[in-house]
């Protein structure tokens, strides 16, 4: 796919000064390309460290190949990136341990997030992956507020959950599959059983 | 099937956990096993900030108190043993456990919160009540399970990955080695306060605490509180605490030297509280103590406070002991208090010697000079009505010597003083009334700022020669203070200078002009029974049980005779009681009684509890202690003895 063809996350020319303007170009799984500045590829550890280990210049990155993403479909990675570019040049928070964590959800961040939970879900699966602190922050309180006040039933349809059945189910296929890690996890589980089967909560 | 929750990283999981409390994460451990591995793995904390865990033979409460946006809230879950199992409640929800033990139950549900939690705790409070009903019984039930309690708990703390964090540990226990067993798996830097709660079938027995103090959370930790623990001797056991506060059945004297001794030696203790419900050696604080000021307290608490120097000059060791009139514990109190913040009266006890010089120039003014004999015979009286020590016998001796030698002073120094002002004789009288003074509040008394031109260079002069100035209006000692709307209203309620306690409404009123005062109104309930209680209070110690105080208040021309009701009846007379929240009568008042004079008074009936059993008066049955009674204004006969309750305002 050519560059010219592929979806291009908006930027704001305005923040940068022309001649610092440095890009990167990503693709997706689905051979998605992004065009990101750098500014805003520091929030992102991961990809922050592999490109100053890649030691790019403006011309290797036209013309070397775009950076390959493989564990991201294109679709969660735009939102990655839009959220990026959005809080480029911000501190990168320090999780002090300090709890209860307090996370304000922005007005920007709440309308990205406006999505179904399986894209929901990937976002926080990228934002772990790529290690970008405070969008898994943000979209992990977003999560954690559609649990409260639900019963486990409820909490089950909101999250997908298999019931205790299901599960059970899945274990045991899986140690039929003979994975030595399976039955591990089964005799864990069995134990959590015993010792929480009997308690109130 | 796309399993979203379970499928996400540990981190992401962790971090949806971290912002959730107990009402999420305990339902999603019921979603499904590997949801409930994960969170038991991870350990979330449940955002509790206080975990109360309480034992008793049949029952386990476990109070979790945590915060809802600015308020603070609290779930109770109660496990009750039955005939078959277990019973658990928790709000409107309960369920039957068949067959199972109520304490494992519970255990295992404490278990999880206190793995889970992390954060630093308020309170952790773990309260074994042994002696519940029967002492006995209970403790034959109760030994195993508290032990069984005890391990469980001991294990569960030794196994978290960080020590269990609270600033307030309590634990109630019936020997030493229980509360060590937990107290030192507790965290020492977030601790402030050990509370140990001792229980003993005896209750003058003290437990020792010769483990306890060897603990280094007892050694990092702010406060103390102990209950039937021998808590001196030797003085290192406390002298790192700031406040130490202790309940014992019985203390003695030796008690109290030995923390005065304590409290000298420390650097850091602020405060120790001693309740106790007997003295053993009361006759001795005294002649031990010495000089001291007494002060009976508008809460029906009667105060004696000594004061001694602290080795930091700024401060001063206060020791006061109180009592109350009703059966509550008493209790000694130190605390060491800023010299700058001693009132008038305690440095007056702290360097008596000081006292003499602004009592002359306060009573200096030509009318007063007049009115000095008369002035001393009230302190006297006062002195004498006012005054009972738990030690009587050495203590009536020696206020009938005081008593009588003031009297000798008046008549010998009264000529002196008037013309001369021969000092040596004025400072003999001044004192007497110092130790005994239980309610100043002569008109101008407070004290000019005087300079020190003596130059004895000691620190009383410099600390004297800044009294009380350009403070806030406040009301003097032995006065009630009342908060109006109109600023703050001062009430002195007494029965002196009245001759036998029987004095007319105009007499009181007389009383109550020379304390620049007149005769109160009052503007609601609480104010009315705050002065029936303090009259009460004052009745009692001179062991009389019913008596009426005069109010400042008087008919309205048109319902001198008639009853207008019982808020338009009466208007306040003293200027500054407004509206008629206070007026509340006994049965059948105002009267119908047409009562000499040109209007009729206002009285308060005050009696204890029991007087109207014994007293066979059926006019009394009409009314409740602080009830308020339409009353001839002259010569009263029911009840006979008389109280005056003067107000004015704060000064």
């Amino acid at each position: 796919m050519s560059v010219e063809n592929a979806p291009v996350v908006d930027v704001d020319e305005a923040a940068i000064p022309v001649e610092k303007k440095m890009y990167y170009r990503f693709e997706s799984n689905d051979k998605k390309e992004f065009r990101v500045s750098e500014l805003a590829i520091q929030q992102s550890e991961t990809l922050n460290r592999l490109v100053e280990a890649m030691g790019y210049t403006s011309e290797d990155v036209e013309n070397k190949p775009a950076i390959a993403i493989e564990n991201i479909d294109g679709k969660t990675l735009k939102l990655v990136f839009q959220w990026c570019e959005h809080h480029k040049g911000e501190a990168i928070p320090v999780d002090d341990g300090s709890v209860p964590k307090i996370v304000e959800i922005p007005e920007f961040d709440a309308k990205l997030m406006d999505i179904d939970n399986g894209l929901l879900f990937k976002l926080i699966w990228a934002a772990d992956y790529l290690n970008i602190v405070q969008l898994l922050n943000v979209s992990c309180k977003k999560v954690a507020n559609m649990a409260q006040g639900k019963t486990p039933a409820q909490l089950r349809r909101v999250y997908l959950l298999p019931s205790d059945e299901e599960d059970e189910a899945a274990k045991r296929a899986a140690q039929e599959a003979q994975d030595p890690r399976a039955r591990e996890v089964e005799e864990e589980f069995e134990e959590r059983k015993r010792q929480g089967g009997n308690s109130f909560f | 099937m796309p399993s979203y929750l379970s499928n996400i990283p540990q981190l992401a999981l962790k971090e949806i956990l971290c912002y959730l409390d107990h009402k999420s994460i305990l339902p999603l451990r019921k979603t499904c096993h590997s949801i409930r591995n994960s969170i038991g793995h991870l350990k979330p904390d449940l955002h509790f900030t206080s975990i109360h865990f309480q034992l008793t033979p049949n029952n386990i409460f476990i109070e979790l108190f945590y915060k809802e946006e600015t308020l603070r809230k609290c779930v109770t879950i109660c496990y009750i043993k039955t005939e078959s199992g277990c019973e658990i409640r928790c709000g409107p929800k309960k369920i039957h456990l068949e067959n199972e033990d109520f304490a494992e139950v519970a255990l295992g549900d404490y278990e999880l919160f206190l793995t889970y939690q992390s954060m630093t705790l308020n309170w952790f409070e773990l309260n074994l009540e042994y002696f519940q009903l029967d002492p006995l019984a209970d403790t034959r039930v109760l030994e195993p399970i508290a032990q069984k309690v005890l391990n469980r708990t001991e294990t569960v703390l030794a196994r978290k990955d960080r020590p269990l964090k609270t600033e307030n540990f309590r634990m109630t226990v019936i020997r030493q080695e229980q509360a060590v067993k937990i107290l030192k798996m507790i965290d020492t830097e977030s601790l402030k306060l050990v509370s140990i709660h001792g229980k003993t079938l005896t209750p003058m027995i003290r437990m020792k605490c010769d483990e306890l103090e060897k603990l280094e959370q007892w050694k990092k930790a702010e406060k103390l509180e102990l209950w039937r623990f021998n808590f001196v001797s030797p003085i290192e056991k406390i002298i790192h605490f700031v406040e130490v506060n202790v309940f014992l059945k019985m203390v003695s004297m030796n008690d109290v030297l030995e923390v005065k001794k304590i409290f000298l030696q420390s650097s850091k203790l602020q405060k120790v509280s001693i309740k106790y419900d007997y003295f053993k050696d009361a006759d001795q604080f005294i002649p031990v103590l010495g000089q001291f000021q007494y002060k009976p307290s508008q809460y029906g608490e009667r105060k004696w406070s000594w004061f001694y120097r602290h080795s930091n000059s700024n401060h001063v060791l206060c020791i006061t002991q109180t009592s109350h009139i009703t059966p509550k514990p008493k209790y000694i109190e130190f605390v060491l208090l800023k010299t700058l913040d001693l009132t008038r009266a305690e440095l007056e006890v702290l360097y008596p010697y000081k006292r003499c010089e602004p009592t002359l120039k306060l009573t200096r003014g030509s009318s007063h000079i007049l009115l000095l004999p008369f002035i001393f015979l009230f302190k006297t009286l006062d002195f004498l009505f006012n005054f009972s020590f738990p030690s009587s016998s050495i203590m009536n001796k020696l206020l009938l010597s005081l008593l009588f030698f003031s009297f000798l002073a008046i008549v010998f120094a009264h000529p002196h003083h008037h013309h001369h002002k021969k000092r040596g004789g004025v400072k003999k009288i001044v004192k007497v009334i110092t130790v005994g003074s239980g309610k100043p509040g002569f008109p101008g008394k407070r004290p000019q700022k005087h300079s020190s031109s003596s130059s004895s260079s000691s620190s009383s002069e410099e600390i004297l020669a800044d009294p009380v100035t350009d403070a806030p209006p406040k009301c003097d000692d032995g006065w009630l203070s009342f908060k109006r709307p109109t600023g703050l209203w001062c009430v002195l309620v007494g029965n002196k200078g009245g001759g036998n306690h029987q004095f007319s409404h105009s007499e009181a009123e007389k009383i109550c002009e020379q304390h620049s005062a007149t005769l109160t109104g009052l503007q609601n309930d609480e104010e009315r029974m705050e002065v029936a209680n303090e009259a009460l209070h004052q009745l009692g110690e001179i062991k009389i049980e019913n008596g009426a105080v005069w109010l400042g208040a008087e008919t309205t021309p048109a319902c001198k005779q008639k009853n207008c009701g019982p808020h338009d009846t009466f208007k306040w007379t003293d200027g500054h009681t407004i509206g008629t929240a206070g007026f509340h009568f006994g049965k059948n008042e105002p009267d119908e009684n047409n009562y000499d004079g040109i209007h009729a008074c206002l009285q308060q009936i005050v009696m204890t509890k029991t007087f109207k059993q014994q007293a066979h008066e059926e006019w009394l049955d009409a009314f409740k202690h602080g009830d308020l009674d339409k009353y001839k204004c002259e010569n009263p006969e029911k009840p006979k003895t008389r109280l005056y309750a003067c107000g004015r305002k704060a000064r």
